[in-house]
């Protein structure tokens, strides 16, 4: 995957502070109990969303971000199971804000329902498959309305068309009585997005919403993404594992190996000056249009390890190329703030482990 | 930007791959491994080897000749072996009653009671009547049994005075054949056609479709009938046989080979096919060298599902005096007196042989269940 | 949509002309006819005289004609309604069929109706509580109802039942019911035989259905549309009933095109050995007894029944599938 420097998003930092806050995650763990193993996909994961921003979660596959955003809408099948943590969500009721534990209500409670699709909304990967084959797009589009408005179906066909305008899908009524099966990958997606619309949700968690796309279509779903961002002042929670996709979309970015965020910060500092070894690894293995490459092309050492065998300490440790004998095979690092917009899990700035007691 | 040194040869990362390891599995080896954690699949697996041993050495574990007609005890209940004898005393070794048979002089019928006093003890490789062992082995010896004259009828006698567990046993051999033959033409024909068909495709592939499907909106069971009823009375024994086989299989491959036809189709279409096609591979070796073994496994899942079937089948038609015919014995066959419900109910133990083809059927069924699995590893 | 109905229909007619055809060819087969048959029968008891008569019974019967006539001589008749007599009793064959009629259908149609009925109901529940006890004692049982031969379940139920009442109970009534009006004790009675068939064929039919039923509808709960609906807010019910049921439906959907068929051709073994009143009886009775045209008729009758059901289950899938309506 070759390109420019990117063009980042935002020039400027983004300062985090308590009101502006939509989304927290504190201390998430999500385990899979199999019949090989215990897998702890997410292990202790803390990140908050900003109103109305962007927030990328970047990571190889198997790392836990996808796992992540299915966490917050619960939508975590057996043999996976939330085992710990706090989801912090900032609800408006008539106006009135208040801040709710999402973990607290129940995977098939009625709370969590009102929220999904409404609050929050998410979109997935594959749109070829996230259609009910055997309704029409109307009646989709009409279903997520009706879910939750007790308005006509009627009225709710009117809406279902008015979003497909908004997601510049062309003769909205046309497509209404259309079958997932007419409609290409990117058109599908495009529904999906209007689907999650309908609530005018404050948060919309997109799950790598392009991976499976073409690239030029690629673009314009990331172009629509990011106006109706703008039009709706929704905080999206971007998960990849494309570089490209998150310098366009992202203000802020968390990246994540085996289950751990190991450096959080904003989109410029990440690729100006990342601090974690692996972060910067990712960047040093992008070839560069401009740079004549000299020698073959830089891969991180090593596979990813076997989720039921995560390395002692540092899961990143045996891959690293500043390994540090006896500190970084102990125990996992703890989290260290560098300013207050960026932090890094890792030795090389701090010798505390995680959990241990302050100053050493 | 910065830019990190050199990492190609740190000693980590050397490290780190040394303790891994990778381990290159074969595709058969997966399905094994995947095969074996189906318990149930692995259980019936053993249970079936076990029946088909058993059917081999049929001869071993009879004790009685399964032809041997025995006039006086026609419709005997089943003797079992006792370790208790009427007075209460504790044999460790179980023994049979002897068996007297009386005509009843007031209604004329024969009955048959035990004479306490007489006890024929269980004795282990004992000689008994001959046999042979798959046609080559000539012996005596038979795994159990009593001495003459006591008598052994474990499940009982039918209505000749044949021995029904060692009838069993024989019929054994006969009824899991039966299933193996019939399966093995089904899948050498059904496997060719629909491979071929679905392979060279056009107007062979529509003909061979027409002809498929008219044979299979024909109903099943009244064809069957009718071509049992066709194979002449006067046959010998196991000319009949082979013909029942023949006629099992016909209405099976049609099936067969319209499921291989479409996995064939689809794999047409699949790149490594287009690939051999440009690397100027004949016809003949990317049927053999590439569709056939992916096709295999899958194959064999669905030959392996419809032995039951023709076991089903071959006890169906034997059941109604159109399949095996005496001398030889299938399971079928001995099932044919509780055909009438009188009987049936004055005798129940004839009914016994259903509980092998009963068995035999849900074992093959777990079993094509779990080869099912099995065949695709890299199935969720 | 109406032509193409019709032209279905038409393409059934050869089909049709083919299977009576391979249907009298595979009669015509055994050497002698029903005419030898009865002779042989007869002098077998005793009756020497019978062999006289030979050629005379032949030419009443129309079988002194070539084969190719005969067939084309009873398909003629067949269009016009004319199925020809048996041979055996001399009534015309629509006359033995329309009397077999209703209880064929009787026994059949509640059969198809509990296994279909219990077959879904079952499967969906088995499916939604994957792994419970119910699900793994439902599992069982279709296990067994998959591996029992329904004639032989069906043969130790009459065993039962005579241990429990120590009544016989073969047919579908008792001897003195029969051909008496309807009445409470009919009906009562006519229950009291209906359950043994219908119980054995519905253990091995729901069986099949349940496991195919819990398969399907696992299958599609898994897929990628079914966390979208949740995601959605969508409530599990309706996800389960409103999408993912009418998704698990569609492969059950072609097996419907059996079922059509299944009422005049199933269970023939348990109706054979419970002495059931029904017309898969009397076809083997005509099978055997070469009764040309009885069986002849019942079997392109049977062929006819299949080759419906199948345009009616095509027509089913199309209608639940929009992908196969556009195609």
């Amino acid at each position: 995957m070759v390109f420019a420097m990117p063009l980042i998003r935002s020039q400027s930092s983004v300062v985090m502070t308590t009101e502006q806050k939509l989304l927290q995650i504190k201390d998430l763990r999500t385990h899979f109990f199999t019949e090989n193993g215990v897998v702890r996909a997410v292990d202790g994961v803390s990140f908050d969303i900003p109103v109305g921003k962007t927030l990328g979660v970047l990571g190889e596959s198997g790392c836990g971000k996808s796992v992540t955003g299915f966490a917050i809408l619960q939508l975590i099948n057996a043999p996976g199971r939330i085992v710990g943590g706090e989801i912090l969500f900032e609800r408006e009721n008539n106006g009135r804000k208040e801040v709710v534990d999402l973990l607290k209500y129940g995977a098939r409670s009625e709370d969590i329902r009102r929220i999904r699709g409404n609050e929050i909304a998410m979109i997935f990967q594959e749109p070829m498959t996230s259609l009910d084959p055997l309704f029409t797009i109307g009646d989709q589009l009409a279903e997520a309305v009706l879910v939750h408005q007790k308005i006509s179906k009627r009225s709710a066909m009117d809406r279902a068309a008015e979003l497909l305008d908004k997601v510049r899908l062309p003769q909205a009524r046309d497509l209404l009585t259309k079958y997932p099966h007419q409609l290409s990958g990117g058109m599908r997606q495009r529904v999906m997005i209007a689907m999650a619309l309908t609530g005018h949700p404050r948060l919309l968690i997109a799950d790598e919403p392009t991976t499976a796309l073409d690239v030029t279509t690629e673009a314009q779903i990331l172009d629509l993404m990011r106006s109706l961002q703008e039009e709706f002042g929704m905080a999206i929670l971007f998960i990849t594992h494309d570089l490209g996709v998150i310098a366009e979309m992202a203000e802020s970015v968390v990246v994540m190996y085996m289950g751990k965020i190991v450096e959080k910060t904003d989109i410029q500092t990440l690729f100006q000056a990342p601090k974690h070894p692996y972060t910067r690894a990712l960047l040093e293995s992008i070839p560069k249009v401009g740079h004549k490459q000299e020698g073959p092309l830089h891969t991180i050492e090593g596979m990813v390890p076997s989720p039921f065998d995560i390395p002692r300490g540092c899961s990143f440790h045996p891959r690293c190329s500043q390994f540090m004998a006896g500190v970084c095979d102990g125990a996992v690092p703890a989290e260290t703030f560098l300013d207050e917009a960026h932090s890094v899990r890792c030795y090389l700035y701090s010798q505390q482990a995680e959990g241990a007691p302050h100053g050493k | 930007m910065a830019t990190l040194p050199n990492v190609s040869n740190q000693p980590t990362a050397q490290a780190a791959r040394k303790k891994e390891d990778v381990q290159l599995v074969s595709v058969r080896r997966l399905m094994w491994l995947r095969f074996k954690r189906n318990r149930l699949a692995l259980y019936s697996g053993v249970f079936l080897v076990l029946m088909y041993l058993a059917a081999i050495f049929a001869g071993f574990i009879a004790p009685n000749d399964p032809t041997k007609v025995n006039g006086q005890f026609v419709s005997v209940a089943p003797q079992g072996l006792h370790f208790f004898d009427t007075e209460g005393d504790f044999h460790l070794i179980p023994f049979a009653y002897g068996l007297e048979s009386s005509v009843d002089p007031a209604t004329f019928r024969r009955m048959v009671e035990i004479v306490p006093e007489e006890k024929y003890p269980l004795q282990f490789f004992i000689r008994g009547p001959q046999y042979t062992i798959l046609g080559l082995i000539k012996t005596d010896i038979h795994l159990f049994g009593v001495e003459e004259p006591g008598q052994l009828f474990l499940f009982g006698t039918d209505s000749q005075g044949r021995d029904i567990f060692s009838r069993v046993w024989y019929g054994a051999q006969v009824s899991l054949s039966v299933g193996l033959f019939g399966v093995f033409l089904t899948l050498l024909f059904g496997s060719i056609i629909g491979i071929a068909s679905g392979y060279i495709g056009g107007i062979f592939d529509d003909i061979v479709q027409r002809v498929i499907e008219l044979l299979m909106s024909f109903p099943q069971l009244p064809l069957w009938l009718a071509l049992a009823a066709l194979v002449p009375d006067n046959w010998p024994s196991d000319r009949i046989y082979f013909a029942i086989t023949i006629v099992l299989a016909i209405l099976s491959w049609g099936a067969l080979a319209r499921q291989t036809r479409s996995m064939v189709y689809a794999l047409r279409e699949a790149d490594f096919v287009t690939a051999a096609r440009y690397s100027n591979c004949s016809s003949w070796r990317i049927i053999i060298r590439h569709l056939l073994p992916n096709t295999m496994s899958h194959i064999i899942v669905i030959a392996t599902t419809s032995i039951p079937g023709m076991i089903l089948g071959e006890t169906a038609l034997s059941f109604l005096g159109l399949g095996i015919r005496s001398p030889l014995i299938s399971w079928g066959l001995l099932l044919t007196d509780a055909q009438h419900v009188r009987v049936l109910i004055q005798q129940p133990w004839i009914l016994t042989p259903a509980i092998f083809v009963i068995a035999t059927i849900i074992a093959f069924n777990f079993l094509g269940d779990g080869l099912r699995d099995a065949a695709d590893p890299f199935a969720k | 949509m109406t032509r193409y109905i019709v032209r279905r229909l038409l393409q059934f007619i050869p089909s049709l002309i083919m299977i009576a055809f391979v249907g009298f060819v595979i009669m015509e087969l055994p050497p002698g006819d029903y005419v030898s048959n009865y002779v042989r029968g007869q002098s077998l008891s005793g009756n020497r005289d019978a062999a006289t008569q030979e050629a005379v019974m032949r030419e009443q019967f129309g079988l002194d004609k070539p084969f190719l006539l005969r067939f084309a001589d009873w398909t003629f008749n067949l269009i016009r309604g004319d199925f020809g007599i048996s041979l055996s009793t001399g009534t015309s064959v629509r006359d033995i069929i329309l009397s077999k009629l209703g209880a064929t259908v009787a026994v059949s149609l509640t059969v198809f109706v509990l296994s279909w009925g219990l077959g879904i109901a079952l499967g969906v529940y088995s499916a939604t509580h994957q792994y419970s006890k119910a699900d793994n004692i439902l599992t069982t049982i279709s296990f067994l109802g998959l591996g029992l031969p329904d004639f032989l379940i069906a043969l130790a139920f009459l065993v039962l039942a005579w241990r429990l009442n120590g009544e016989v109970l073969t047919g579908l009534q008792s001897a003195e019911y029969i051909g008496k009006p309807v009445s409470v004790g009919l009906i009562l009675d006519f229950l009291k035989h209906l359950w043994i068939p219908v119980s054995a064929v519905v253990i091995t039919g729901m069986a099949w259905v349940m496991r195919v039923m819990r398969g399907n509808l696992l299958n599609e709960l898994g897929k990628n549309y079914v966390t979208a609906l949740r995601a959605k807010g969508v409530p599990e019910q309706t996800i389960i009933w409103k999408h993912a049921f009418r998704n698990a439906l569609h492969p059950l959907i072609g097996a419907l095109s059996q079922t059509l068929a299944f009422l005049i051709n199933g269970f023939v073994i348990t109706s054979i050995v419970l002495d059931l009143p029904t017309i898969q009886v009397t076809y083997m009775t005509a099978t055997q007894g070469q009764d040309l045209y009885l069986a002849g008729t019942i079997l392109t009758l049977i062929g006819f029944l299949v080759l419906l059901g199948t345009l009616v289950s095509d027509f089913l899938l199309a209608w639940l599938d929009p992908r196969i309506r556009f195609s």
